[in-house]
């Protein structure tokens, strides 16, 4: 019998896809959620309007949003200013908030059609500041992973790049058990308090250089598990926080201050853009 | 309550960060090495006061979205099951259009053909037989795939609402998405097939982590646990919602209580889920079904609901279930202010199952442990909430 399961994976052939050599997403892929300014309603008001944040007619699309990731006033922001919010944080739509509910693509399409799925290469991968940006790593890049209280979709996604279509090791990258072996920590979920020293436990075990990789929503800014009003102990609301700056939503690092830090939004985020976050880590592309 | 020790064991944890990608949950183990005398298990680790952000939300949609994210494996039957107490609530049951109704059985049994596949890839891991459990998670990729190219979602997220579903779709897409279910569970069934033929997987499940029905019983044993276990506990067949009542379900009720027969419950249901499909599209062909949003409930309708019976809110309560691909999950709904409901109670059948399984354990052999974990497949997020 051993010998005919090594025949049949044989005779099933290499079903992996060549990305990142080649972009081949599968039909109906979706890399993230998109606004078009030109189609807005409110950016004929908004342009060249000298009153602050000028007049927005249409609202739909903010009231509609149960996650609080779409703030109109950036619009204005954006059309009245040379350097766009977007290429920081997403603009309009937050992608650290997005959870790809499509509730704003519903409440717009009957009006302007201006928010749509994204199919293009657009990740919305957001980095520290201060992130290591040279290339660390030579050759493989074993990854770490820890539940910190996720609905278990995100650890799908991340098994998923252990399955035939993605096929993680044929780019040298492993899940490791142990941290002492990691380069790379895996972050799921809202960061519950019972989680909290077990997670800085586990990251003080993995050696330097080392990265820190947000994953999904929740573990961002807690996604739909986000309290209304924020809990005294500040857990259950992920590990990056939004305050509101002068240039629009800043990271609030405070617990890894020092660390290699990666956001990377949505619920659950697709193992494509997982793995090529993990891959930009290895190649040391971030820019 | 502190279990007997005897000469030559030893205590050993396990969690809550495990090897591999798994949800956090600590496991204590007492074994003299080969056989496993007692487990403790610790949940809580991520719990995420669910019930109290359900009662925060600002509106009925945004519940949908917390309840399905409670479990993401099990993200439509949640919704469903709250989406069905909901209507119960406002009476509002029978005036949703049966296409709606068998769509959502449709998804529903998309979801649960997506679990059994996934968790039949970890059981051939389990025992060691990657080229079967490689396969099987190809093609639950493939099925993930095709949930986002036509609703969006790979886990079956943001389709369910108050009076029926989100997505439109046409009878084409209906028919495309079972076509393509239909290849995959045929190429399943293929390497179940041949699975069957390989000893070292089949010997291995066989005896493992044997419960027997008393003990199942005493526990409240819920969905394949409590089906492999001589129960037939299958809520579609003994108290039929949604219009399962109209489709002749056989139940897949096993005596064994192993790992082995849990195995050939999931086996069951996946081609009897197929069948439901096929059944389901007949059905829709039959009514004429031309395109989902021909059949959506006006916002205005459920908006007059909401105001009528004020006076009564307070009393009054909603109940819905779904039988999930684990078993049944209850929602339970009460204290309607006006906008949302603020006590929802959402009962996952991993609830029953863990504690069955932490006294089913004992004195079973240490290695088969991780098999015999995976053959329950566990979501811990529900536990947790």
């Amino acid at each position: 019998m051993a010998f005919f399961w090594t025949y049949s994976g044989l005779k099933f052939g290499i079903k992996s896809v060549k990305f990142p050599k080649e972009k081949d997403f599968y039909d109906g892929f979706i890399s993230s959620v998109s606004f078009d300014e030109s189609k807005c309603l409110n950016s004929k008001n908004l342009k060249g309007s000298s009153e602050e944040y000028g007049e927005i007619k249409c609202l739909e699309c903010e009231l509609a949003c149960p996650t609080k990731a779409i703030n109109l006033n950036n619009l204005y922001k954006n059309l009245n200013s040379k350097e766009k919010i977007a290429e920081k944080t997403g603009g309009v739509i937050d992608a650290n908030r997005c959870i790809f509910c499509g509730v704003c693509i519903d409440a717009c399409s009957d009006i302007a059609s201006a928010i749509s799925y994204s199919k293009d290469f657009d990740f919305n991968i957001v980095s520290q500041p201060y992130a290591d940006k040279r290339k660390v790593f030579k050759k493989s890049l074993f990854v770490k992973h820890i539940d910190t209280g996720s609905c278990g979709a995100c650890e799908s996604e991340i098994n998923a790049l252990n399955n035939p279509y993605y096929n993680m090791h044929r780019l040298g990258i492993f899940i490791t058990p142990s941290p002492r072996f990691a380069d790379v920590l895996l972050v799921t979920g809202t960061f519950t308090k019972r989680m909290s020293d077990i997670f800085f436990n586990v990251l003080d075990n993995i050696p330097r250089p080392r990265h820190v990789v947000l994953i999904g929503s929740c573990s961002l800014t807690g996604g739909v598990f986000e309290r209304s009003e924020a809990g005294e102990d500040g857990f259950n609301a992920g590990l990056l926080n939004n305050t509101e700056t002068k240039e629009g939503t800043d990271l609030n690092l405070s617990p890894l201050l020092d660390e290699n830090v990666i956001a990377l939004p949505h619920c659950p985020p697709n193992p494509f853009e997982i793995l090529n976050v993990l891959l930009l880590i290895k190649n040391g592309d971030f820019k | 309550m502190a279990h007997k020790k005897f000469l030559g064991d030893y205590e050993f944890i396990w969690g809550p960060v495990r090897k591999g990608v798994s949800e956090s949950i600590l496991y204590e183990f007492l074994s003299s090495g080969e056989e496993l005398h007692n487990l403790n298990i610790t949940s809580g680790y991520k719990k995420r006061d669910a019930n109290n952000i359900l009662a925060e939300k600002g509106d009925l949609y945004e519940q949908v979205l917390v309840a399905e994210r409670i479990s993401g494996l099990h993200a439509f039957s949640a919704s469903l099951s709250y989406c069905l107490s909901v209507e119960n609530f406002f009476g509002f049951a029978d005036k949703i259009h049966k296409n709606l109704q068998i769509l959502r059985m449709f998804f529903a049994e998309l979801e649960r053909i997506r679990n059994h596949i996934e968790n039949l890839s970890e059981i051939a891991e389990s025992t060691y037989i990657q080229v079967p459990s490689a396969l099987y998670s190809y093609y639950a990729e493939i099925l993930k795939q095709l949930s986002l190219k036509f609703l969006n979602s790979r886990y079956l997220m943001g389709i369910n609402t108050i009076g029926g579903i989100r997505k439109n779709l046409s009878l084409n897409d209906i028919e495309s998405i079972f076509n393509s279910v239909k290849f995959i569970v045929n190429s399943v069934q293929e390497i179940i097939k041949k699975n069957m033929e390989t000893k070292s997987h089949i010997d291995r499940l066989k005896t493992t982590g044997k419960i027997d029905m008393k003990m199942a019983k005493r526990f409240c044993a819920k969905g394949v646990v409590a089906k492999s276990s001589g129960i037939n506990l299958d809520l579609r067949i003994l108290r039929p919602y949604l219009l399962y009542g109209n489709i002749k379900l056989n139940s897949i009720v096993f005596n064994d209580g192993d790992a082995f027969s849990r195995y050939m419950v999931r086996i069951g249901e996946i081609t009897q889920s197929l069948r439901v499909l096929d059944h389901c599209l007949g059905m829709l062909g039959k009514n004429g079904f031309g395109n989902a949003s021909d059949y959506f409930v006006n916002q205005e309708d459920i908006d007059k609901l909401k105001d009528s019976e004020r006076e009564n809110n307070k009393k009054r309560h909603g109940f819905g279930y779904v039988e999930s691909s684990e078993g049944s999950i209850f929602c339970y709904i009460k204290d309607f202010d006006g906008c949302v409901f603020k006590k929802i109670n959402l009962r996952y059948p991993f609830v029953n199952n863990y504690k069955l399984f932490a006294c089913g354990v004992k004195n079973t052999m240490m290695m088969d442990f991780n098999i015999n974990e995976t053959s329950y497949n566990f979501s811990v997020a529900a536990i947790d909430k």
